[in-house]
């Protein structure tokens, strides 16, 4: 089992990095009532952790036992029917979900499967909670469409069914779904906690270490918890005992992307961009996310570069990024950003060297 | 609305004081469904005693000295510091849709920049909020924002226009 999962804090009562956040939630189940809540914050900052203690504390052991079901739904779509494939995580009381899985068909999801869903009232054999947790992850990455049916069936339903919504930008979040959930902001842990808790792993698992080597390790985890674990688990495999000085692997494709940087701060020429095109593919066949890819080959370049060109970069990068957004094929945009990177600092180092 | 408010609070028994009030009056920008909203929730999270940073913390509204640290920092003309200003931001979880209005009127209160920088500025305000409401990435859109403010308040050289 991984640490990540090995020392996930249980319940509300374990929660270390936001204590505050989890009596605030305890006190609010204790009420008996739960309004919808909305999660929003960095990955690895603990929403998830979070959010399963809060079922954890609302419907005791029973929110653990989970079944995953594989279905594929018939929906009506108009004229002709369609197929969705989704995952869902179930237990008795609550049900869990990324309805954004299923693509441009998410509007779908949310009227017809949720809809059907929230409908049925929980089996209710102690009279106790009258309600039942749908649990939606990534609510960010759907549709506009897909979210407005949401808001229909949050009112419609609100009466026995509480939604729980998960997800990194609330800016992406239309205002109307904001409005009604009661909104949880989960900063991610500083560093100073990030070492806390890897101190805290490394007594449970017996193991020495150095003082320095988990502030290293916390700061380059780019205040990401998770990450800061399995970082500290690699280490473990890598080289035991630690010694302070040993090295943190980076991610593979981090350096990868590293190397793109150096390709092109070389040499700016049609042939390198060829190049540095078979490079970025490889990246996407293996499922890095354009815009991850994009926001760390800045991260590599802005390293390289002199303070003036820095502000043009990130211009760029920013305007890229949007029209990624807007696009269908990421590698047009990834590809566009490099080249009118080559053709800034090329113009920029013939104004500068002749 | 106060009134409204004020009813509200007596029959639920809740504590508010005026400093409160006026600062939920602000924060829903006079839209009375929010503000209840706000009410209920602070009063929910933190009992039937509500103070102003109660009603911050539940309101997705960014506490003013974040936004005027930041300002401070794009004035600086330091990219790297403005760059980690920007990283901590995004850590910290503030939604960024949400600060660039509110970064907007700080720079429009400001005494030290000019009126055609003012114009500029909000401009390009304007257009990163459209591409957050496209979908663009937050952290990439605030530090273009960051970055061309620090340009145009210092007028070093501008960004090119697009």
């Amino acid at each position: 089992m991984l640490w990540v999962d090995k020392y996930r804090p249980k319940t509300l009562d374990q929660i270390t990095v936001h204590e505050d956040v989890a009596q605030n939630l305890k006190k609010l189940v204790t009420e008996q009532d739960c309004p919808h809540l909305l999660f929003y914050g960095p990955p690895g900052a603990g929403k998830k952790t979070l959010i399963m203690a809060l079922l954890r504390q609302m419907f005791g052991n029973s929110a653990e036992k989970v079944k995953v079901e594989n279905r594929t739904w018939k929906v009506d779509a108009g004229s002709r029917s369609i197929d969705i494939e989704l995952t869902t995580l179930a237990s008795a009381n609550h049900i869990e979900m990324s309805p954004s899985d299923a693509g441009f068909q998410d509007r779908y999801v949310v009227q017809e499967i949720i809809k059907e869903m929230a409908k049925n009232r929980p089996i209710d054999t102690k009279g106790k909670k009258g309600f039942k947790v749908l649990l939606l992850n990534e609510v960010d990455k759907l549709s506009r469409e897909a979210q407005h049916s949401l808001r229909r069936t949050m009112e419609k339903y609100s009466a026995y069914c509480r939604l729980i919504l998960c997800c990194n930008s609330s800016s992406r979040v239309i205002e109307a779904i904001r409005s009604r959930c009661l909104n949880v902001r989960i900063n991610a842990p500083n560093e100073e906690q990030i070492v806390r808790a890897l101190d805290f792993i490394s007594k449970k698992e017996d193991l020495q270490l150095p003082s320095g080597f988990a502030a290293r390790i916390a700061e380059k985890s780019n205040r990401n918890l998770r990450r800061a674990i399995l970082s500290l688990e690699t280490c473990r495999v890598q080289q035991y005992p630690f010694s302070s000085k040993q090295t943190i692997p980076p991610m593979d494709w981090e350096e990868y992307i590293s190397e793109i940087a150096s390709d092109i701060m070389k040499e700016q020429s049609p042939k390198r961009l060829f190049q540095v095109r078979g490079k970025l593919y490889e990246l996407l066949i293996n499922c890095i996310p354009p815009e991850i890819i994009l926001k760390r080959l800045l991260y590599e370049l802005l390293k390289k570069l002199d303070a003036e060109l820095k502000l043009e970069v990130c211009h760029w990068a920013a305007y890229y990024e949007h029209r990624m957004r807007l696009g269908q094929k990421a590698i047009f945009h990834l590809e566009a950003f490099v080249a009118k990177f080559m053709s800034v600092y090329k113009a920029f180092l013939i104004a500068t060297f002749g | 609305m106060s009134s409204r408010i004020l009813y509200i609070c007596k029959e639920e028994g809740l504590n508010l004081d005026s400093e409160a009030l006026s600062t939920l009056g602000s924060i829903s920008q006079g839209d009375l469904r929010r503000a209840i909203t706000y009410l209920q929730s602070a009063a929910r999270l933190f009992g039937s005693s509500i103070s102003l940073k109660d009603l911050i913390s539940v309101s997705r509204v960014i506490p003013t000295e974040v936004v005027q640290a930041f300002l401070a920092t794009c004035k600086s003309g330091n990219f790297d510091s403005a760059n980690k200003e920007v990283n901590d931001f995004i850590a910290e979880g503030y939604p960024v849709s949400q600060f660039l209005t509110q970064l907007f009127e700080a720079i429009v209160e400001a005494d030290d920049i000019s009126d055609e920088q003012k114009a500029r500025i909000s401009k390009k305000l304007g257009e990163a909020d459209k591409c957050l409401v496209d979908g663009a990435d937050e952290y990439l859109q605030l530090l273009d924002v960051c970055t061309s403010t620090k340009c145009l308040s210092t007028s070093v050289r501008g960004v090119p226009t697009v």
